[in-house]
């Protein structure tokens, strides 16, 4: 296998997965936690440690090649316990689903449509999913390098944008530390890195053994979300000031909608804005819910995935209605921080010991 | 046969797409301004004053009647405002939709009464308001600065907006204040100031600034337009203007120069465990106007003499800001947010106690100018 022509679309997976609804709301939890103006290290420092941790999950997969999680949890931990495992690692997609998908309906509510119903928003997005999905991966692939474009630019055109606005006084002081307030607000940052454990299914049907193109497609993929990560932090905090982003529900997008150009007719930038930010949450919701419907598949052998696939759909469309208001759902996100911990690290580290028990077996 | 009712089908997700929360614009009532006023009657508490956006007599546009005056203020009590902006929709059948609002008056009386964070919390939660929305207060009742018939523009409400752009034509305009950067200071527990607008012989005009406490959030003071030339030369926000130098104290004499570059620099600096805060003003000036006949342009040193009196000017102006804004105890100079950058040590142990800091600061002031120029002649 060549690296180089099969490292792209996995590139773009990753870097689609990961980019979700962090953009619009981490900046105002990290502005509560570490509340100064270079809060933006925080990021660095997450982005690092999801490195950390995604070689980690590599190093598991590595010695398990063209084999999924689902597979190899069985095989390591006996077959009860593993299907065990396989589902609480389903739990977790299907529940991380559900929290962007509301997030997300819960700012076109507020921004774009605010008669139409949240069940309609969400019901159009799961719909559409759910046919994406039930054409396999390579296809999910090829939608993703066809709408990666599309999010960059939308990206590239707020920051342009936004420059203008930048205030450099808020952005100051940058060297003086207080490392105690960013180490605490890695605990946030490092979550919206999340994605990359998707590794360990799409090593289902790519070979991803060597540590050389692996690194570098998650330090690429890692990299680069670190960087798009720290610029809306630096717009954000230029743009809104750090007391200003604590109290803003959703940050990016009152900066967005702080452009205006003289004159009349160049406003409200926020609704473009959206429209591109929508279909990073559709490239996220993609890839969890196409390892939820693996997931179950493998763990239940199921030959006919459409049943699957439809049930899937309807369990992230009611999670993602139970939450009656957006308190409510944000505090449901700490919660999934939480099965986040169990998913990322408590799993593969699991699994890794066993490997070495049995490890000469395999 | 199967293909082609599918193909039908998925053609119809093109045609039939409609539209849930569709809104004509042309059943939207625009809203181009607000006026907010302070009844004091106990029910109907406060008075707003929507500016509506009449179409049909917009000059240019194709059903325009030409003569008719393009807006149209509606003024309702209540005693909150969200109720009085569904009042409207007793009276007027367009929805107002506010997201090309332009500015909202405030007049004096209702931010003696109500601090400035209740009354613009309504307006930062709707998501139709922008962060770009000026703000400013006047003596005058807000009813009476909206009805004002604008000079250049088709609406006084954005006249106001427009006036502060002059912010680099004159020392007395302030750059425009947004909604955004209201809700900044007040987050930040800042005091700050809100351009004033007021009426003179008929016409909309900006006059000086009301000062809001950051203690209580209501308005506290004002500023002359002679104030804000010395608040902005602190807070370097000159970016044009003029000094008029009055030469031997008489009028004959006078010169003025242009500002062509001006930048000001806050540094807070530590000594002895004592803050003390330097104000630097650097300006590039050319000489506008001359009523000096014995000046020679020409002869190198033409320039020291007015260079000197031109700072004297200035530095009395700031000298003169500085004083008001410590009497107060207000610090709307943006020396909390200098301390805080350049001494951030300092900061986090003494903002608690800043305004007494404030209060007591020793500031020294340095302005230096070059004159570059004398224009393209000089009849003298």
């Amino acid at each position: 296998m060549q690296t180089n022509q099969h490292s792209l679309p996995i590139i773009i997976f990753f870097i689609s997965t990961i980019i979700g609804v962090g953009i619009v709301t981490l900046p105002r939890e990290t502005a509560t936690i570490v509340g100064q103006p270079n809060m933006w290290i925080s990021v660095i420092l997450g982005a690092f440690v999801a490195f950390i941790n995604a070689l980690f999950i590599f190093m598991l997969m590595k010695k398990y090649p063209l084999k999924t999680v689902y597979d190899i949890a069985p095989e390591l931990v006996g077959k009860w316990i593993g299907k065990l495992l396989n589902l609480i690692f389903v739990c977790y997609t299907i529940a991380i689903s559900a929290f962007i998908i509301r997030t997300m309906a819960e700012i076109v509510n507020y921004y774009l449509l605010d008669k139409t119903p949240k069940f309609v928003v969400l019901l159009v997005l799961v719909l559409s999913c759910m046919y994406l999905v039930s054409t396999g991966l390579p296809n999910i692939l090829l939608f993703l390098q066809l709408y990666f474009p599309i999010i960059l630019l939308m990206f590239l055109l707020l920051t342009l944008l936004s420059i203008k606005n930048i205030e450099p006084t808020h952005l100051r002081p940058i060297l003086y530390l207080d490392g105690s307030d960013l180490l605490k607000g890695v605990n946030s940052t490092f979550f919206s890195f999340v994605g990359y454990e998707l590794l360990m299914v799409l090593s289902g049907e790519h070979r991803l053994t060597r540590w050389k193109p692996v690194t570098f497609i998650l330090g690429i993929s890692i990299g680069s979300v670190c960087v798009i990560y720290v610029l809306f932090f630096i717009l954000n905090i230029g743009v809104l000031s750090i007391e200003e982003l604590k109290v803003i529900t959703f940050p990016t997008i009152e900066m967005a909608k702080a452009i205006e150009f003289q004159g009349f007719f160049f406003e409200r930038f926020e609704l473009l804005f959206l429209f591109g930010w929508i279909i990073t949450i559709f490239t996220t919701l993609t890839a969890y819910y196409y390892s939820a419907m693996l997931g179950v598949c493998k763990t239940v052998n199921c030959k006919k995935t459409f049943f699957m696939n439809a049930l899937i759909g309807l369990l992230i469309l009611m999670l993602s209605l139970l939450p009656s208001g957006i308190t409510e759902l944000f505090s449901y996100g700490t919660y999934l921080n939480y099965l986040s911990y169990v998913a990322l690290i408590a799993i593969p580290l699991l699994l890794f010991l066993f490997s070495f028990k049995k490890g000469a077996v395999k | 046969m199967k293909k082609g009712l599918l193909v039908f089908l998925s053609l119809q997700l093109l045609f039939l797409t409609s539209c849930w929360d569709s809104n004509e614009i042309e059943d939207l009532g625009m809203i181009m301004g607000i006026g907010l006023d302070y009844n004091g009657e106990e029910k109907d508490v406060f008075s707003m004053t929507n500016q509506y956006v009449v179409p049909n007599n917009i000059e240019g546009t194709q059903t325009g009647s030409s003569g008719g005056i393009p807006y149209q203020n509606i003024t309702l009590n209540g005693s909150n405002f969200f109720q009085i902006i569904r009042e409207n929709s007793l009276e007027t059948d367009r929805p107002p939709n506010y997201t090309h609002l332009k500015s909202v008056v405030f007049t004096e009386r209702l931010l003696q009464q109500e601090p400035l964070k209740q009354l613009i919390s309504f307006f930062l939660r709707d998501h139709e308001f922008r962060r770009t929305v000026a703000i400013f207060i006047t003596k005058e009742s807000a009813a009476e600065i909206l009805a004002i018939e604008p000079t250049k523009e088709m609406f006084p409400a954005v006249q106001m907006k427009e006036l502060t752009q002059n912010h680099n034509r004159s020392l007395y305009v302030q750059d425009t204040l947004k909604f955004g950067e209201v809700s900044k200071k007040i987050t930040e527990g800042a005091s700050f100031v809100i351009p004033e607008i007021g009426i003179n012989n008929g016409r909309i005009r900006l006059l000086g600034a009301g000062i809001i406490s950051n203690k209580t959030e209501k308005i506290v003071g004002w500023l002359t337009p002679e104030e804000i030339a010395g608040l902005k030369w602190v807070t370097d926000e000159v970016s044009g203007g003029l000094v008029a130098i009055k030469e031997k104290n008489s009028e004959e004499d006078q010169a003025v120069l242009e500002i062509m570059k001006a930048s000001t620099t806050i540094e807070p600096e530590m000594k002895d465990g004592q803050l003390t805060v330097h104000l630097k003003v650097k300006s590039a000036l050319r000489l506008a106007e001359d009523w000096e006949i014995k000046r020679d342009v020409f002869s190198e040193g033409w320039e020291e003499d007015l260079k000197k009196q031109g700072e004297k000017v200035v530095k009395e102006e700031i000298e003169h800001v500085i004083t008001i804004a410590q009497e107060q105890q207000l610090d709307y100079l943006e020396f909390s947010t200098w301390t805080s950058i350049k001494q951030p040590a300092y900061w986090k142990k003494h903002h608690k106690e800043w305004e007494r800091i404030f209060s007591q600061l020793p500031v020294t002031i340095d302005v230096d100018f070059t004159l570059t120029g004398y224009g393209t002649q000089d009849i003298n």
